[in-house]
């Protein structure tokens, strides 16, 4: 059963259009991230999602409710943390833990079990007894998340997961969103800009550019539909010659290859050619290389539409779908570009 | 309620304002006027301006010149200033208590719980409300010990009849609620805290501007009308209170694009 479904999607402010016809379905028990740049509408769909604002066109439910037309009923089972909305100031932190479980009518042996596990869990119990005000922000994000998943939620909205922390603490973040989703069976929704943290903690991802989502779906099928290819990278003994075929880079010999079964053939070849053959690996393409290719993608659509459309005016299609192979493309004209796309 | 309550109290300038502005209209004004009118010298053929005389009750003809004095001035501008507490406890307590949260971020936190709307500004206007009759109540009290005083030291007449029965048991609770709900329907419309509380003045203007040519001699506020005024403001405020729980959806208080729209690309 589909937790989160979402079908043409759109939300415009004052004639701007800020998510256009977005198609999503995150799955019970599945962790999804809805990935792209700053401006890209990751919290404008977090917001949709949550009842806060409401779809200029399209629908959406969570978990078979309306956000927008039975939100105190959807908020009792649904967690959700975002930038714009911060606890309680003057109270401390388990008093504002006690607050929201008093809200979502927990009892109060439940309501302190589950705060000293939360908080244990996100390594904030030391700040248990400090004005909310008066936390670090590693901290209050950590204490947001906390508040969310107060009261077990069975689905997770969660923008910008890892902003402002560090390391260590994205990964206490982390183990605590991977317990939600796998122990607790939530499905989580996560909104980042940070391709690695996404990759990290979801098994799927949409990818958005401009309010626009341009790709949908494992890695595997966005690593396909972008094009991005796998390498064979080879550290050989110094003044032997790499095999046919292959660049240095980075201190490696590399090689795009389509499938990571040419290596043992590629580690064959080399040793048979009598290469000294210190090292050999298969380099997989992060999700950020796989997002700038999607991006990179569209600017080359645009060209070759832009050339076809100077070219043959009267036989110019609304768009070609430039990948295919299980990426869910849904737009084909992603906007402009940004700096690094 | 008991949060809001202690948000509104929890603020230092604010309490600080709900505890000195009632304390100077029903306590230091009147302790004022009361020394003044006592300690100052009575010119030989003093008189009182005859528009006062004239709206002074049927007994006028018994009273000195300085009781005469008290007398107006007890009933004729005392329930103006008795009437500026409920409006401006109301209204500020309403503006920390909505625009407050808003600005904070923490409504959206709250909006975010499966607390529904309704009852959130159910529970801010009713707190809101009591803390503002409650403080109506105590200014009340303390003008009544004040006023008591002064009448027993000077031998005017006790200022407490039906006209200030009416004022403090219907006027001025329909006035904390007024204020309060009047408050809540433009949060969607302001920006910030102190903008909500200059609101104020538009609810302040009018009971001065009354009581002001009131005493000028132009009219006098019958007891029927003030508890017509009573009703009017009771009308006026639940018609207020379904429009602006009407408006008080999430999609209204925050109607403006999400932060990351900031360098976005407008389509």
């Amino acid at each position: 059963m589909d937790a989160i479904t979402a079908y043409g999607l759109t939300k415009q402010y004052e004639g701007r259009t800020v998510l256009q016809g977005v198609n999503l379905q995150v799955p019970q028990g599945s962790a999804m991230a809805f990935a792209g740049h700053e401006g890209s509408g990751k919290t404008t769909l977090i917001r949709l999602l949550s009842g806060l604002c409401r779809p200029t066109a399209g629908e959406c439910s969570v978990l078979g409710m309306s956000p927008a037309f039975e939100t105190a009923k959807l908020h009792a089972q649904l967690g959700v943390v975002l930038e714009t909305a911060p606890l309680y100031r003057t109270m401390t932190l388990a008093e504002n833990l006690r607050f929201f479980a008093g809200i979502h009518n927990m009892d109060a042996n439940d309501a302190q079990e589950r705060s000293s596990f939360l908080l244990h869990r996100l390594d904030i119990w030391e700040y248990r007894d400090e004005k909310a005000g008066a936390l670090p922000t590693g901290v209050t994000r950590r204490a947001s998340l906390a508040r969310a998943l107060m009261h077990t939620p069975r689905v997770l909205l969660i923008d910008e997961a890892a902003r402002g922390l560090d390391p260590d603490t994205a990964e206490i973040v982390r183990a605590l969103l991977r317990y939600s989703v796998q122990e607790e069976g939530a499905a989580l929704l996560l909104g980042t800009r940070n391709m690695w943290y996404a990759e990290k903690v979801c098994q799927s991802f949409s990818l958005m550019q401009g309010g626009v989502l341009i790709a949908r779906g494992d890695k595997e099928s966005l690593r396909k539909g972008a094009g991005v290819r796998f390498r064979a990278a080879l550290r050989l003994a110094e003044g032997d010659e790499p095999p046919p075929g292959f660049q240095l880079s980075e201190g490696l010999w590399q090689k795009d290859i389509d499938s990571e079964e040419e290596m043992p053939a590629i580690i064959a070849q080399a040793v048979g050619q009598g290469k000294r053959l210190w090292e050999a690996k298969l380099i997989r393409p992060a999700l950020d290389e796989i997002y700038r290719a999607y991006l990179a993608g569209g600017k080359r659509r645009e060209a070759a539409y832009g050339q076809q459309t100077r070219q043959k005016p009267e036989d110019s299609p609304a768009g070609a779908p430039a990948a295919d192979s299980g990426a869910a493309v849904q737009a084909e004209q992603p906007g402009e570009d940004r700096e690094d796309g | 309620m008991k949060k809001d309550l202690g948000a509104v109290w929890g603020r230092k300038g604010v309490r600080a304002l709900l505890m000195l502005v009632p304390l100077l209209l029903a306590v230091v004004i009147p302790m004022v006027y009361f020394a003044a009118i006592s300690l100052t010298p009575i010119p030989s053929g003093a008189q009182v301006p005859k528009g006062i005389w004239a709206l002074l009750p049927e007994f006028k003809g018994k009273l000195e010149y300085r009781q005469a004095w008290i007398e107006a001035f007890t009933t004729l501008l005392c329930p103006m200033l008795l009437l500026c507490v409920p409006l401006l406890t109301g209204a500020v307590s309403s503006a920390c208590a909505f625009m407050g949260e808003k600005e904070e971020g923490t409504l959206e936190t709250l909006l975010l719980s499966s607390m529904d709307a309704k009852s959130i500004f159910n529970a801010k206007v009713t707190g809101c409300t009591l803390l503002s009759t409650f403080l109506s109540v105590v200014a009340f009290a303390a003008f009544f010990l004040t006023a008591a005083v002064g009448d027993l030291l000077t031998g005017a007449p006790f200022f407490l009849r039906i006209d200030w029965l009416v004022l403090v048991f219907l006027v001025t609770p329909a006035m904390s609620v007024f204020s309060v709900v009047f408050v809540s329907l433009i949060i969607t419309r302001v920006h910030s805290t102190g903008e909500a509380m200059q609101t104020l003045g538009y609810l302040v203007l009018p009971v001065v501007l009354v009581y002001l040519v009131q005493f000028t001699g132009v009219f006098r506020l019958h007891w029927a009308v003030l508890l017509a005024v009573a009703a009017g403001l009771a009308v006026l405020s639940v018609i207020l209170y379904n429009l602006s729980a009407q408006s008080f959806q999430p999609e209204k208080l925050f109607a403006r694009p999400p932060e990351d729209l900031a360098d976005g690309q407008p389509r």
